[in-house]
């Protein structure tokens, strides 16, 4: 949370902040959160998402009236797009938490770049169920996925 | 032409090896639908091969904060839930043992001593509990952060957390610890070490989910006589006390 939050604001101090916010908010909403539809780190990204989202709104009105009294206006942070940095985040806790051998099927073939035939022989696996696990995992992703932007 | 099956197009996009006719090629050449699939399903492949970027810890005094907060939002009295929307399920426990044995007292026949006893009990259960609410709330908003530290892994291990030496308002000094580092088969000890290098005090084990607060010896407060070296050691489950001599993180407390 504090990461991402850190990313996006390009400010320990604003970081804290928001990454408190997510906390206090969470531990009061704490009664909406539905197993079901994702994981704990994808329901605590998506309050972080929107709390950063108040937190540059509320800094974009502050430059608006600071160049209204004719002060600099200084540039927003850039930054990578949230969405697909808490994708990331999200997509990496999903393959690790896939049970075995799934996750690191994926993880050899996404990460490492492996054929199904290397990751069939180290595994000591058929081909078929590398492949078939492969295309499965990946379509398990996309539907988690969706899940969470939704 | 159908379109293709959700299993033909993850093969396709995980492009290892020819999955589809040169009739089905055709198809994806002309079909949006099945091309927007593909699309999707490529991205995934592509964002999960980033790697993720390093987590940052923010200072350790981020969960009292929290703490505090929502401490402060809530003033618990016996028999309210702690939640500020009225939502905490999760309380139903402590609030439905009252309703439930209130009604025996306003029965016409004297009620039995089970019954007081039972009632006494639940009333008690409640107060234990708004106490406890209270003392946390007590110790939260009163300890002073004499000094904190990061711990930082050594060479060979991972693992970044915080220390915190602080004292309650009625003088106890604590030696807060807060550790993330990967799973491990042994047991994380925390440790104060002399600079000399040579002696150390253990403070005691580190609960698996890397919190834990710590008495520090009385004599030693509130300088640490030296003894300003936070280290976290992985002991193997011998039962041997004395240092493995296998360290996790360390970090020095500026007293």
């Amino acid at each position: 949370v504090y990461g991402v939050a850190l990313r996006r604001l390009r400010s320990a101090s604003d970081a804290e902040e928001v990454t408190q916010q997510v906390f206090v908010s969470a531990w009061r909403g704490r009664s909406d959160y539905r197993p079901n539809a994702g994981s704990l780190t994808a329901w605590l990204l998506a309050i972080t998402r929107n709390r950063v989202v108040d937190h540059q709104r509320a800094w974009g009105r502050d430059q608006r009236l600071a160049s209204a009294v004719g002060k600099e206006t200084q540039l927003r942070p850039a930054s990578e797009p949230m969405t697909r940095l808490l994708d990331r985040i999200v997509l990496a806790e999903e393959i690790a938490q896939l049970p075995p051998p799934r996750g690191t099927i994926l993880q050899m073939a996404f990460w490492d770049g492996k054929t199904y035939t290397q990751i069939a022989e180290q595994l000591e696996l058929p081909l078929g169920t590398v492949k078939s696990h492969a295309r499965r995992g990946l379509l398990q992703l996309r539907s988690r996925l969706q899940e969470v932007t939704s | 032409m159908t379109h293709l099956s959700a299993e033909q197009l993850a093969g396709h996009a995980l492009r290892q090896r020819p999955e589809l006719a040169p009739g089905q090629l055709d198809h994806l050449a002309q079909c949006e639908q099945c091309r927007g699939e593909l699309d999707e399903l490529s991205a995934v492949i592509r964002l999960s091969s980033e790697p993720v970027p390093p987590t940052a810890m923010p200072a350790g005094s981020i969960w009292r904060n929290i703490r505090a907060e929502l401490a402060s939002d809530a003033a618990p009295t016996v028999g309210e839930t702690f939640d500020a929307h009225g939502t905490a399920a999760s309380d139903n426990s402590t609030s439905e043992a009252p309703p439930q044995s209130q009604p025996a007292v306003e029965r016409s026949r004297p009620p039995s001593r089970a019954r007081i006893a039972l009632l006494a009990a639940g009333v008690g259960l409640v107060v234990g509990i708004g106490a406890t609410v209270a003392v946390n709330q007590a110790r939260d908003n009163q300890v002073d952060v004499v000094a904190s530290t990061a711990l930082t892994p050594l060479p060979g291990h991972q693992g970044h957390g915080t220390a915190e030496l602080v004292r309650a308002r009625d003088g106890v000094v604590r030696l807060d610890v807060s550790l993330e580092a990967p799973p491990t088969p042994d047991l994380r000890e925390v440790w104060l070490i002399n600079t000399d290098g040579k002696r150390m005090y253990s403070l005691g084990s580190l609960p698996p989910d890397g919190t834990g607060s710590f008495p520090v010896p009385a004599r030693l407060a509130p300088n640490l006589e030296g003894f300003i070296v936070v280290d976290v050691s992985l002991e193997p489950y011998d039962g041997n006390p004395a240092h493995s001599g296998n360290s996790e993180v360390r970090g020095t407390l500026p007293v």
